[in-house]
């Protein structure tokens, strides 16, 4: 999906802004993988093969997202998910 | 009034059982729309970007977009782009290889998610458009109001549904059609009984006409209007932010 369309999103549940990380793009700038994360709630949404998965908690299935999350392990910067969200490990 | 779900026998709500019903006959959902609305179908949806090509939109919103038909017929409109959303993951996959195969992948872009929660930011789009999407929407006032956020003010609501028509004969040729053809041949080709029991019990208890349109304006939107299209078995309904 192109980055343009990608950047005007908002968090469907309290409408705050996302931070966008890009992971790999396509040649002309598209963007393949990476993941949106909402500044409020912390919801964070994957961004699978050029799609981000924006749908309901209840409409995802986390078995399904948990390995493209765990390649981007390095990506989420020692934070785990619950419940769809990210969580700052204890240390 | 009770709601009106595809899966009478389960206890999860409508809009998940929506989803459900709508991976399930996405495989068949195209032909079956042809099949069904004997052709028609596709002069609606012309009508309806007839109605949507007069404000000139740049930025177009297609409301639970399912397959893309509305989505793709919009580009008469020539905007700038068109931005799909459904909940129904397999619909759109089916959607993104149409628009992949006309080459359009540069101006449709189809998104998961929710209706009556939209990932946009307020004031967003110059027109929206939902066809056969809103008698699926498990709360419609919430999806109604979601969809006048997202609009820029003075954008432009086109909505596109099933209604009932009311005069002799067509009142009773559509009846026995919708009671008794449809289930049987929806059921024969998609393998779904339930889903195409579903359509006629849905329109049945739905809001159509002043109904309607009364909603709408009761939600803020102006100069509220609505046509009846092949004798009021589907009708647009126009508003404004």
């Amino acid at each position: 999906m192109k980055a343009e369309t990608i950047k005007k999103l908002c968090c469907p549940f309290d409408k705050a802004e996302l931070s966008l990380t890009v992971i790999t793009t396509d040649l002309n700038g598209s963007i393949l993988e990476g993941f949106l994360v909402c500044q409020e709630c912390k919801r964070i949404y994957p961004i699978i093969k050029g799609v981000p998965i924006m749908n309901p908690d209840e409409y995802r299935e986390f078995e399904l997202e948990k390995p493209i999350l765990d390649q981007w392990n390095k990506y989420l910067e020692n934070k785990t998910i619950e419940n769809f969200k990210l969580r700052e490990l204890n240390s | 009034m009770a709601v009106v779900v595809p899966y009478k026998d389960q206890q999860e709500g409508k809009k998940k059982q929506i989803s459900q019903m709508f991976n399930s006959i996405s495989g068949k959902y195209d032909l079956l729309n042809r099949v069904l609305s004997l052709g028609i179908d596709k002069s609606w949806r012309r009508a309806a970007i007839r109605e949507v090509s007069k404000e000139k939109p740049q930025l177009i919103l297609d409301v639970a977009t399912g397959t893309a038909d509305l989505a793709i017929a919009a580009m008469k409109a020539t905007p700038k782009k068109v931005i799909g959303v459904d909940i129904s993951d397999q619909m759109l996959e089916i959607g993104r290889k149409k628009i992949t195969k006309l080459g359009l992948d540069e101006k449709i872009e189809l998104l998961s998610g929710d209706s009556e929660q939209l990932q946009f930011p307020d004031n967003n789009f110059d027109a929206v458009i939902v066809s056969f999407g809103v008698r699926n929407f498990e709360n419609l006032e919430k999806g109604l109001s979601e969809i006048n956020r997202v609009l820029k003010p003075g954008g432009k609501l086109v909505v596109l549904e099933f209604s009932k028509p009311e005069k002799f004969p067509f009142k009773q040729i559509y009846q026995f059609y919708f009671r008794f053809i449809l289930p049987i041949v929806g059921r024969l080709v998609s393998k779904d009984g339930a889903a195409y029991t579903y359509l006629p019990e849905s329109v049945n208890s739905f809001p159509y006409g002043k109904a309607f349109t009364d909603i709408m304006v009761k939600l803020g939107y102006q100069r509220v209007q609505c046509n009846e299209l092949t004798f009021g078995v589907s009708s647009l309904y126009v508003g404004y932010k």
